[in-house]
């Protein structure tokens, strides 16, 4: 089983990145292998539809779930339309939000961001 | 002859130089701010013509469609993401580029026109409107500068910043008049102004507004060696007139401002085409 987080750096001691579109890169966590892939986000700087670019590509990743601080609307949006589970994640490392994770301590991201 | 009114900040006075300039030139007044048109206020124009101005998007036809995302790919704007069973699509996202229907390899995209927003034309005035929500004016003014085109003399108002919106209210204008304030602000986006329009190779010159002595500004000018057309002075009867929708040619020491600024445009527009 995969899950993948938003994140900061691309250490398993990076941050779990608080934007989900316009992050550094995406954290990919096996459970088999029990380690860390990771994959930059090439569309943070896009112009338009960050949030969904990178939705598209966390999709294409086949994981589990997605653990990030928050979607925007569009992001959101599509990814409530596939079967991945949204957890929410705030101020802590990658491999913090995995133990709690597998811990079942993260709550569900079940609406969009607004300002 | 097209003269476009921009100034990099918002608030410096564009609507008020572009509707009292059109006034004593007698040029037809084309608002490309679309967001926003306040041009009406003050001229306003008799009854007018409203048209619809449609942008085409893509609409799938999920029985044709084989989910090989090519359309995703083709994309430049992020409007269209594919799911495993579906491809969704964020309107407002897309520009009607066509390139999604091009690269469909089982012609599963046709095409809808979907209202953005509209354009209203009378005698020697013309504005666009955007719908709310809608975040793309630049095909509005596309439009309107098209459709006003009959027009010989415009003063062409732009929207404020150095967006899209506005390089589409420059683009083919034979002079540019850049307003700006004398606060830091004001200078700051008026070289933002004057980057921009030195890059679309448009002539210039600067109208101060409310002018209220020698400042930075004018050195500024001088320094740089840019021509300063007028100015127009700091005053609370301005405030006035213009809060209550009045042109600020209807008092007669700010219409002796524009018939000066009038006269320094036609002999520089004069010499520029001898």
């Amino acid at each position: 089983m995969k899950i993948v987080l938003s994140s900061q750096g691309n250490k398993k001691e990076s941050l779990v990145d608080v934007r989900f579109g316009r992050c550094n890169y995406f954290a990919i966590y096996d459970f088999d292998k029990k380690s860390f892939d990771f994959v930059e986000n090439t569309g943070k700087e896009s112009n338009q539809g960050a949030g969904i670019a990178a939705a598209q590509v966390v999709l294409k990743l086949n994981a589990e779930a997605l653990l990030t601080e928050r979607l925007g609307p569009k992001a959101f949006k599509v990814l409530e339309a596939s079967t991945m589970n949204l957890f929410k994640c705030h101020g802590m490392s990658l491999e913090d939000a995995v133990n709690r994770f597998e811990a079942n301590s993260l709550t569900l991201i079940e609406e969009p961001y607004r300002n | 002859m097209d003269i476009v009114v921009l100034s990099g900040k918002g608030g410096t006075g564009k609507t008020t130089v572009a509707t009292n300039l059109s006034k004593v030139m007698s040029y037809a007044y084309v608002d490309c701010d679309v967001e926003e048109p306040n041009g009406y206020i003050f001229l306003k124009p008799e009854q007018s013509t409203a048209m619809d101005v449609t942008l085409n998007n893509p609409v799938i036809d999920s029985d044709k469609c084989v989910h090989c995302h090519a359309c995703v790919t083709s994309c430049e704007y992020n409007a269209l993401v594919g799911l495993l069973d579906k491809i969704i699509l964020f309107e407002e996202l897309c520009h009607g580029c066509g390139a999604c229907q091009l690269v469909c390899k089982t012609d599963a995209i046709t095409e809808i026109e979907r209202p953005i927003g509209e354009i209203r034309i009378s005698e020697r005035f013309a504005m666009g409107m955007l719908n709310l929500k809608e975040p793309m004016g630049g095909p509005i003014i596309t439009e309107l500068k098209k459709k006003t085109n009959h027009f010989n003399n415009r003063i062409i108002d732009a929207p404020p910043g150095t967006s899209c919106s506005v390089v589409k209210s420059v683009e083919e204008s034979d002079f540019a008049i850049l307003v700006t304030e004398p606060t830091t602000f004001g200078l700051h986006d008026l070289i933002k102004a004057i980057e921009l329009i030195e890059m679309m190779k448009v002539p210039y010159g600067v109208i101060i507004n409310r002018y209220d002595g020698y400042s930075f500004m004018d050195e500024y000018l001088e320094y740089k060696d840019i021509l300063c057309l007028g100015k127009i002075p700091f005053s609370k009867s301005a405030a006035m007139l213009y809060s209550e929708g009045h042109l600020l040619i209807e008092d007669d020491s700010y219409k002796t401002c524009f018939v000066a600024m009038k006269k320094n445009l036609e002999a520089l527009l004069e010499r520029r085409s001898s």
